[in-house]
């Protein structure tokens, strides 16, 4: 993974509430109730859950795959499976076909279609994504391995969802804030733009 | 933890303007917490201006002594966009930095070749968190010179004198 090997991209976070996570058995516990469910043979379209970052295929995660030394590690899995709608148009019409179906109204075509798509899903291979984070339980930060903005939403959602926490996001003014302290960001919130131009 | 003060988006342009300007400077070398550092914008940066869609994309070469960097500098551009080299003795960072979020993007470390997982989590924490102390000494820098009004604008003067110099 990112943080043991290989580039990085991140977006860094604040957690206020860092004692919390020097509780192991109670993140264990509360990683474990959100844990990844596998849906690669479910007529499933999506699911995210926590995985231990160091083997994302197991379904229960230890402490010693998650804290190392002044580090918590976390792993969220997100699967999503979809049916081409192309696929989904053919075997419709394949089913109407083969079985003579006289489809009397929309409602009816629509369970058809949704009863096709369930066999489809199960069919399905899922699309994994891993995004993975570290907690620095000194600097009380949270450091994201991903800028997408979406993925980003996922992974903030279920840690609120998870941990009842939810980090402050270091964007430029957290930043000037860091940097520059309360009345930096006073002095610099105040300036106007310079624009150079060649006279 | 700022109540409702914003920092705007021109603030971290100026700061990347500043970032460009000191790496073109003494060849890029700057001092961090008592250690020297180098400082070079690669090959990948992004200018922009206000209003309609003013923006410059450099990829190739050496954009920050390019006579396209200088010139939309002198029209009124500023770096939204930017690839740095930091060197800090032996060791060399590469990132991304983007005037929107000033997230790290891209970063490439220095490898580490220990396998024991906990020391060598330690170690790569450890530099992406000195790349962290580097930007915020930076934006130190920038902003003892920005808030102060001879300093800065003394800086815009040099900054047109270094641009002019095609």
């Amino acid at each position: 993974m990112g943080f043991f090997s290989g580039n990085l991209s991140l977006k860094r976070f604040f957690i206020e509430e860092i004692e919390y996570f020097k509780d192991k058995d109670r993140v264990i516990a509360n990683l474990n109730n959100f844990v990844f469910k596998d849906i690669e043979y479910e007529a499933r379209e999506e699911s995210i859950g926590w995985v231990s970052p160091v083997k994302v295929y197991k379904n229960e995660i230890e402490v010693n795959e998650v804290y190392f030394g002044n580090y918590v590690l976390l792993a969220l899995r997100h699967d999503t499976k979809k049916v081409s709608k192309v696929l989904l148009d053919c075997k419709l019409n394949e089913v109407i076909e083969k079985e003579g179906l006289s489809i009397q109204n929309n409602k009816q075509l629509k369970q058809l279609k949704d009863q096709i798509k369930q066999e489809l899903l199960k069919k399905t291979l899922p699309n994994p994504k891993i995004i993975e984070a570290v907690i620095d339980l000194n600097k009380k930060t949270l450091l994201l391995n991903s800028t997408s903005k979406k993925l980003g939403a996922l992974f903030l959602s279920l840690f609120e969802k998870t941990f009842s926490i939810l980090p402050v996001y270091v964007d430029p003014t957290v930043f000037s804030y860091i940097s520059t302290g309360k009345e930096g960001v006073g002095k610099l919130s105040s300036l106007t733009e310079t624009v150079i131009y060649d006279e | 933890m700022t109540n409702e003060l914003r920092i705007e988006e021109f603030i971290i342009r100026e700061f990347l303007l500043y970032i460009l300007y000191t790496s073109e400077i003494n060849g890029g070398e700057i001092e961090v917490n008592g250690e020297i550092i180098y400082l070079n914008v690669l090959d990948r940066l992004t200018l922009e201006g206000e209003g309609d869609v003013w923006e410059t994309d450099l990829k190739k070469g050496v954009p920050s002594i390019s006579q396209e960097a200088k010139r939309a500098i002198l029209n009124g551009k500023m770096p939204s966009l930017m690839k740095l080299k930091v060197q800090s003795g032996e060791d060399s960072f590469f990132f991304v930095l983007d005037s929107k979020t000033l997230d790290l993007k891209s970063l490439k470390i220095p490898a580490v070749a220990i396998k024991e997982p906990d020391i060598k989590l330690e170690q790569r924490m450890f530099y992406i968190e000195t790349i962290y102390i580097i930007l915020e000494s930076l934006f130190k820098d920038f902003f003892k010179i920005r808030v102060d009004e001879k300093k800065w604008e003394s800086f815009v003067q040099d900054v047109k004198k270094w641009a002019k110099d095609l």
